[in-house]
């Protein structure tokens, strides 16, 4: 797990009765973007306010760039962050907060102000309040807040809140660009799961506190990807006529000694009439088709391996 | 830590809520001395238009240098952790500790300018508007000031600590007066049938700076000196540990 640049091991933290986290070991490696997903108290916010120090965990640990325990204060100059609502002050220009972030984070180059004002599309707003921007120019703010520190991980959470669709499009376009160009990892929580399919490479399924499941963008694709599964009376000889007939057909054979074909080419009848014409009984037929919100809420009621 | 209070600095010069501050302290320094010369004009008979009148004036409330400490870091303060700025800090890696010390640092200073305008806009006006009388020189207000100082400086530490520690910041208002004002008044009232209780108020900043019931003028004598020294003292070690034992953990 070298390439990890954020690791935890058995976060649990605890409010009052609540237990808002519970063992939840995620790992997080370089150049991904790491999508949290959850339904609001599922603990996506209380892990990102423990990865950056805002509250202290009850039990287990937390590792960011390979640092651990009082090293964590150092780690975290490489990470850019926007947790809960965007910490600027509300009586300072767009300019002079992001200026204040500068100063604070010891960039010497004034530029960089500009150049991360220009970066967020915030330029015409440069010198107005932060009390007289609109949701979606805060939101904008915090992320130019987290970026001024050319960080190596930046942690957002719930970033696309209040941002109307063609910022949201921006937005994605922009976490992309980092991603891509700047090799920024990105760890992001959201409760949209249609946009974080669009912008993550991994996911992190939490609920009730706990890590369901990591998994990866093929992984996830594969999984919900359309299928159709088939009991039949002979799997292996139907698996070799699938091959012998039907070579572009993407299958696998389920424990349940099934066959399941992916993204199935053809029309359910003539998988049922390759059988039959073989001697192949066939006990059933099933289509299925998911999107992520559907794979969420399977897992999170406890079906795990969908 | 030297970011953060360069930071802060950056921010408190572009406030406007700093000049306005500033700009309050000094108006009301300056109607004093305005309001006596006015008088004077009215009312020849009126004797209090001199320049002795006005140093006595201030004299005889040196706990006006402890009662604005808090007031100053609330102008600064106050939104902090509203704003969420502080979570940027922290975030960023800069320790609580630090955080407390930084802010410390900041509100000094800017405490220090407050006081330094105010005082030279009240001398000043004084020595401008109203009739000089050698009996008490702007000397004398400068050397309660320099005593009255490090129990400032222990008022500014508490309420800095105040501010942080509540999540409202009236709250940690009260809180700060509760320590600064109750604990005093219960102590002297508490002494006046316990005698522990009647040694611990007399070095209370409160108890011993109450020019009313004063025999003596406290920066006048050794032992007020030393008293000045060593509550002030005291209180910035107490209330700085009470500081960062109540933060280093505290959750945002």
């Amino acid at each position: 797990m070298t390439d990890c640049v954020i690791q935890t091991r058995g976060v649990s933290k605890t409010y009052g009765r609540l237990k808002a986290l519970d063992g939840v070991s995620v790992n997080v490696r370089r150049g991904e973007i790491y999508g949290l997903i959850g339904d609001n108290g599922a603990g996506k916010t209380t892990l990102l306010k423990a990865l950056v120090g805002h509250i202290w965990p009850d039990e287990g640990d937390i590792g960011i760039l390979s640092c651990e325990g009082r090293q964590l204060c150092a780690a975290r100059r490489q990470v850019g962050a926007m947790i809960e609502k965007v910490g600027a002050f509300p009586n300072l220009s767009v300019e002079k907060n992001i200026e204040y972030c500068r100063i604070l984070k010891g960039i010497p180059d004034r530029k960089k102000t500009a150049e991360v004002i220009e970066l967020v599309g915030l330029a015409e707003k440069a010198g107005a309040r932060c009390s007289q921007l609109s949701m979606g120019m805060k939101q904008r703010l915090g992320l130019a807040i987290a970026l001024i520190g050319e960080p190596q991980i930046l942690i957002l959470d719930e970033p696309i809140n209040g941002l109307d669709p063609s910022g949201i499009h921006e937005f994605r376009e922009l976490l992309h660009r980092l991603n891509t160009q700047k090799n920024i990892t990105i760890l992001l929580s959201s409760h949209i799961l249609s946009e974080l399919q669009q912008t993550a490479t991994t996911f992190g399924f939490l609920a009730g506190g706990r890590l369901i499941e990591e998994i990866s963008i093929q992984k996830l694709t594969e999984k919900c990807a359309d299928y159709i599964e088939i009991a039949l009376s002979d799997v292996e000889k139907y698996a070799a006529l699938l091959d012998k007939n039907f070579g572009d057909e993407n299958y696998i054979v389920t424990p349940e000694k099934k066959v399941r074909i992916y993204s199935p080419r053809r029309k359910p009848y003539e998988y049922s009439r390759l059988a039959a014409e073989n001697g192949v009984l066939v006990g059933g037929l099933e289509s299925h088709s998911r999107s992520l919100e559907d794979y969420y809420m399977h897992i999170k009621e406890g079906g795990k391996n969908a | 830590m030297l970011n953060y209070i360069k930071s802060e600095f950056y921010r408190v010069v572009h406030s406007l809520s700093t000049y306005v501050t500033l700009g309050v302290f000094a108006a009301l320094s300056l109607l004093v001395n305005c309001g006596l010369a006015i008088f004077g004009a009215i009312n020849p008979a009126f004797a209090y238009n001199t320049t002795s009148f006005s140093m006595q004036f201030l004299m005889n409330i040196p706990t006006v240098f402890v009662c604005a400490a808090p007031i100053l870091v609330y102008v600064l303060y106050e939104n902090v952790g509203k704003s969420g700025a502080l979570k940027n800090a922290v975030a960023f890696g800069i320790s609580r500790e630090k955080l407390l010390l930084g802010q410390t640092v900041v509100s000094l200073v800017f405490c220090l300018a407050v006081l330094a305008v105010t005082e030279a806009v009240y001398f000043a006006s004084a020595y401008a508007f109203l009739r000089f009388d050698p009996a008490i020189s702007a000397a004398e207000v400068l050397l309660e000031t320099a005593c009255a100082l490090p129990s400032a400086l222990a008022a500014l530490v508490l309420a800095v600590v105040c501010v942080n520690v509540s999540d409202r910041s009236f709250v940690g208002v009260l809180i700060w007066m509760a320590v600064f004002y109750l604990v005093p008044y219960v102590c002297r009232w508490v002494g006046y049938q316990v005698d522990f209780f009647a040694d611990i108020a007399a070095w209370m900043p409160m108890n011993f700076m109450d020019m009313q019931n004063a025999e003596v003028i406290f920066w006048r004598t050794g032992e007020g000196v030393l008293k000045c020294l060593v509550a002030g003292g005291a209180g910035i070690v107490v209330f700085g540990a009470a500081g960062w034992l109540a933060l280093r953990r505290k959750e945002i």
